[in-house]
């Protein structure tokens, strides 16, 4: 097995379709139609007969039926249609077992969603402009995995021995017996995929292992969610909490101990919600 | 045997002698169980923060099981209720790991520990088996049949106590 033979296995997975993509750039731009992402949505008859489906779900509690995304767009804004495109996207390729993580079916879509939900509360804190960027990257920043997974599994006992007795965090572990992480592999995939620079970065970077990459926020926010997401357990598999923890980042967004329980609270007190969202891909 | 899920946030007591309460991926949150050998009934119950202070003071009104300081002398009461003994309480402690590097912080994992060991001293129990701390995820099943726990640590294999 070499290095680019398992980047060769980035063909195997599902691609996000060019419209969630062109969708996600159209939004980078503040001045934006919503009429003209409304009809780009509405060219792709999958995502919009799932957005219909959602929209009108217990999770956005509207009084009326919304019958059209031109409707649907003007009643919740664009960001929450946006998270709904890529969640529609994503499901897919992140709703299946992944043993070699000891992940069961819908483990790791559970942690993608929570992940991206989190970031975008904590993006939303910060008044950062780029939102649904810093959804987006939560929501696939563990992508690498799918494509790891069997090479995990059959390396599985060293990368135990590693992280156990020798103290490395999962992912370096990756990289000792592998030969590349899932943050790198989930980086070159969003390349494939045609993501933004900025996007293919935070994916790659969502470890944080590069010191230059606390500097970017949008970064430091979806590494901030992911390590909530793990320290609370959901969708963790074995790789949950071998990761390294910088307090640095958290008072850098902003964040005490109190903050960061505030933070759970208020994803705490929507779970049934969430939860029905996340069960109904 | 039939497996139940019991939610984050939540408890549930059980006498059927089929059933297996499971609390999946414990993180920092906590796991307590309560077991009466006498009766062969028991609960589980999971918290995910240590206390509720006064902003929170509503939502520990509605969901009294999401903090430890609330949870568990509620879950203690509701096994009372449910005909549990306290002299034959078997008490089993399971969760609160924490991310390398956080040992030094005041971090969630901590306190949670810190405030289930201080609720369950209020309450004048002991546990009897603990597996908490550490940067491991864990996964518990009570059989209520038996009053066994199972405690799985990810990547490291299954203790029964």
């Amino acid at each position: 097995m070499t290095v680019e033979q398992i980047i060769n296995d980035i063909d195997h997975l599902e691609p996000i379709p060019a419209v969630a993509n062109q969708i996600l750039e159209l939004t980078q731009n503040p001045d934006v139609n919503i009429g003209d992402v409304a009809a780009l949505i509405t060219h792709d008859a999958a995502i919009t007969a799932n957005i219909l489906k959602t929209v009108n779900s217990a999770y956005f509690g509207l009084k009326r039926k919304i019958e059209s995304v031109q409707d649907a767009v003007v009643m919740l804004g664009l960001n929450p249609i946006v998270e709904l495109v890529f969640m529609q996207t994503s499901a897919s390729n992140l709703k299946k077992a992944y043993v070699g993580y000891d992940l069961e079916e819908g483990d790791l879509w559970r942690h993608s969603a929570v992940s991206a939900i989190l970031a975008r509360m904590i993006a939303q804190k910060q008044e950062m402009q780029n939102v649904n960027r810093v959804f987006t990257a939560a929501l696939l920043k563990d992508i690498g995995k799918v494509v790891l997974n069997q090479y995990v599994r059959d390396g599985f006992k060293d990368i135990q021995y590693l992280v156990h007795e020798q103290h490395y965090s999962f992912k370096a572990a990756e990289e000792e017996v592998i030969g590349i992480g899932h943050d790198e592999l989930g980086g070159l995939v969003a390349e494939k995929w045609n993501f933004s620079n900025q996007l293919a970065y935070i994916i790659r970077h969502h470890h944080l292992t590069d010191p230059k990459a606390d500097k970017d926020l949008e970064t430091c926010v979806v590494y901030l969610a992911d390590v909530i997401c793990s320290s609370m357990g959901i969708g963790a598999g074995s790789d949950g909490l071998a990761y390294h923890f910088i307090q640095a980042v958290m008072e850098r967004l902003g964040y005490d101990q109190n903050g960061i329980e505030a933070l759970i609270l208020a994803y705490a007190i929507k779970k049934k919600e969430i939860d029905a969202l996340i069960d109904a891909y | 045997m039939k497996e139940t899920l019991v939610d984050v946030s939540d408890m549930r007591l059980s006498d059927d002698g089929e059933e297996v309460l499971v609390a999946p991926s414990l993180g920092s949150c906590i796991a307590v169980t309560l077991y009466d050998e006498g009766v062969k009934a028991g609960g589980v119950m999971i918290f995910m923060l240590p206390c509720a202070d006064e902003m929170a003071f509503k939502q520990a009104a509605e969901f009294p099981y999401m903090f430890g300081d609330t949870g568990i002398p509620a879950f203690f009461e509701a096994a009372l209720a449910f005909g549990l003994d306290k002299s034959r309480l078997k008490v089993v402690v399971v969760g609160g790991g924490q991310m390398m590097g956080q040992e030094g912080y005041d971090n969630l994992g901590g306190r949670n520990v810190q405030i289930v060991q201080k609720a369950i001293k209020n309450l004048g129990l002991c546990a009897s088996h603990q597996s908490v701390g550490g940067r491991v995820n864990r996964t518990l099943k009570l059989e209520i049949g038996s009053g066994h726990a199972y405690i799985k640590v990810a990547g490291q294999g299954t203790a029964k106590v």
